[in-house]
């Protein structure tokens, strides 16, 4: 059974406490896959952006990142998945979520780390809005982002 | 009207800003069974609420918070939710 931890908050997480509680999940760990994303400085000509809001859909956001995690649990042998989720303001450089997948050997570790944030980034739902001094924009859904998602379909059907 | 059922509607993100609405419980006939139906209802409010729902628009809609097609049935108390496409992540 793997252990999966699920997490959506306003507050900051520790990335090397969170690897240390994954190792000490099983014994049979022998390849931990873990993937960090950031609030990234961006510069338009109009203006540069200085921090990132996150919206999501409380108990809905939950849900999908639960419905994704089990599916991938179902096609890899997973020994423990953790996300967490930041939500609120968020300014650039800080930690926006965090995907770890833990198992015997690394393709299956790599393969979901992966297969979960494309969901996470084309299913789950959370909205950004970036702010600068000048304007406030939400941020558009990207096609490349759904050409991901596609690409597991087409190598897994049904998913 | 025969008030047949009351939806609970959610907008989110650029939605709420744009209809200036978070959430609100609507009471429909029973002539309203689909998603599709309800949009088309909305939209008759006008203004803002045609631009947001209307022809070229991309949107979301989660009944009782998982993703539907807009021919998906209606029913009394489902929680209704409007959404721009995702970017979280």
């Amino acid at each position: 059974m793997t252990r999966i931890v699920i997490a959506i908050q306003a507050q900051d997480f520790d990335i090397n406490k969170e690897l240390v509680d994954l190792r000490a999940v099983s014994s049979e760990t022998g390849a931990i896959v873990n993937f960090t994303g950031l609030v990234r400085a961006e510069a338009d000509a109009k203006n540069t952006i200085e921090s990132l809001f996150l919206e999501h859909y409380p108990g809905m956001s939950e849900k999908i990142i639960q419905q994704h995690v089990e599916k991938a649990c179902a096609k890899w042998p997973l020994l423990a998945v953790t996300v967490l989720h930041r939500i609120g303001e968020l300014k650039v450089g800080e930690q926006i979520v965090w995907v770890a997948a833990s198992s015997s050997h690394r393709q299956a570790a790599f393969a979901a780390a992966e297969f979960i944030m494309d969901f996470l980034k084309t299913e789950a739902p959370f909205w950004k809005k970036q702010k600068s001094a000048q304007a406030e924009q939400w941020v558009e859904a990207r096609e490349k982002d759904l050409q991901a998602l596609h690409r597991w379909s087409k190598k897994f059907p049904g998913i | 009207m025969a008030v047949t059922k009351t939806l609970q509607i959610k907008y989110f993100a650029r939605f709420r800003e744009q209809l200036n609405l978070e959430h609100e419980l609507f009471p429909v006939s029973e002539s309203i069974e689909t998603v599709q139906q309800l949009i088309e209802l909305l939209k008759l409010r006008g203004g803002v609420w045609q631009t947001v729902f209307g022809e070229s628009q991309k949107f979301l809609c989660a009944v009782n918070q998982q993703v539907v097609k807009h021919n998906f049935p209606l029913q009394d108390n489902d929680e209704v939710a409007f959404y721009p496409p995702v970017t979280g992540g």
